[in-house]
């Protein structure tokens, strides 16, 4: 151990404020590179499931649409999904 | 070598990536995890303080492996772009987009705390010296791969020229290398080699060695993480992506 106390440690000699600021942003950049992504992951799938939802829900109505006589148009569907 | 030829072909299929990718993430990312704890632990802790700069050199442990995965992560960044060019495989590209945003970061990394270990050591948070400028520029081409990017609605040719960027930008890496020989500078030369033995004693290169290879553990496993989001996203009309989403 090159310390004699935590306080020692927290100081550095002088250059504590310089140390552990470079600590500090290599850990920030590391973690935003590892939680961002799995962020946007879980974003994409919920969009996903949302439109899956979405779909099943307009195929329920296009059964019921059609007992009335009215033909589901899939184009309009489609149409509306793509982003 | 015909079974490596398969292996590689699954591979390079985005949803056979997604499968094993996701098999090897949890090893690797505690594997990156483990590294790079016990590697900052001793280096701020246990490892001898320099002779001449103090406990200011414990900045080495982070700067030095940024420095190092900078260059490579271009590298390999690069790479991926020629296979894409050469042999149009989808998932160098998705590798070409998904290294930009870590390298750039790494990279801003390498040269910010290079900046706060500059103050104390040099005097000078930076100077205009062939070191620091061509790592500077390796951060542009980063940064240059992205806006290109985002910049083409042609997915394909924006692949294409991306990966042409990326490639030229590789003449960028020599000068970062041989700069601190080629100059005068303040930057030290290289505190690794793979035929010299290092010039700082053993309670100091075995740190930052661990070091070194937790950044480069962590780079695969951001990019694994970043590439199979963009694969999902690519891929999410597909059949296997709804059905994965219906089973989470």
């Amino acid at each position: 151990m090159s310390f004699n106390s935590f306080a020692e440690f927290l100081q550095m000699g002088e250059h504590g404020v310089f140390v552990w600021s470079c600590y500090g942003i290599t850990l920030v950049v590391l973690l935003v590179n590892i939680l961002r992504p799995l962020q946007l992951k879980s974003a994409i799938l919920r969009a996903r499931r949302q439109a899956l939802v979405q779909e099943n829900a307009r195929e329920g109505n296009c059964e019921i649409n059609q007992t009335h006589g009215q033909a589901h148009d899939p184009l309009a569907s489609q149409g509306q999904e793509t982003p | 070598m015909i079974h490596v030829w398969k292996w590689l072909h699954r591979l390079g299929s985005p949803r056979s990536f997604f499968d094993l990718s996701g098999r090897w993430l949890p090893w690797l990312g505690f594997l990156a995890g483990a590294l790079l704890i016990v590697g900052a632990v001793w280096g701020l802790l246990f490892a001898p303080q320099d002779y001449q700069q103090g406990n200011s050199a414990r900045i080495m442990y982070v700067h030095v492996p940024a420095s190092i995965l900078a260059q490579s992560s271009y590298m390999m960044m690069a790479s991926a772009a020629l296979v894409f060019l050469v042999w149009r495989i989808k998932l160098a590209d998705i590798a070409v987009q998904c290294a930009a945003p870590i390298g750039a970061s790494i990279t801003l990394l390498a040269l910010v705390t290079g900046a706060i270990w500059g103050k104390p050591t040099w005097g000078t948070w930076w100077v205009w010296d062939a070191r620091l400028t061509s790592t500077l520029v390796l951060l542009f081409l980063f940064l240059g791969v992205i806006a290109l990017r985002s910049a083409m609605d042609n997915r394909d040719a924006a692949g294409r020229a991306t990966a042409v960027l990326a490639l030229v930008g590789v003449v960028n890496l020599p000068i970062i290398k041989y700069s601190v020989d080629w100059w005068f500078t303040l930057h030290q030369p290289s505190s690794f080699s793979l035929t010299e033995k290092p010039a700082m004693p053993a309670e100091m290169w075995l740190p930052l060695l661990i070091m070194v290879l937790g950044f480069y553990t962590f780079f695969f496993v951001a990019w694994m993480l970043r590439m199979r989001a963009e694969i999902l996203q690519r891929e999410s009309r597909t059949q296997w992506v709804s059905d994965l989403v219906r089973d989470s």
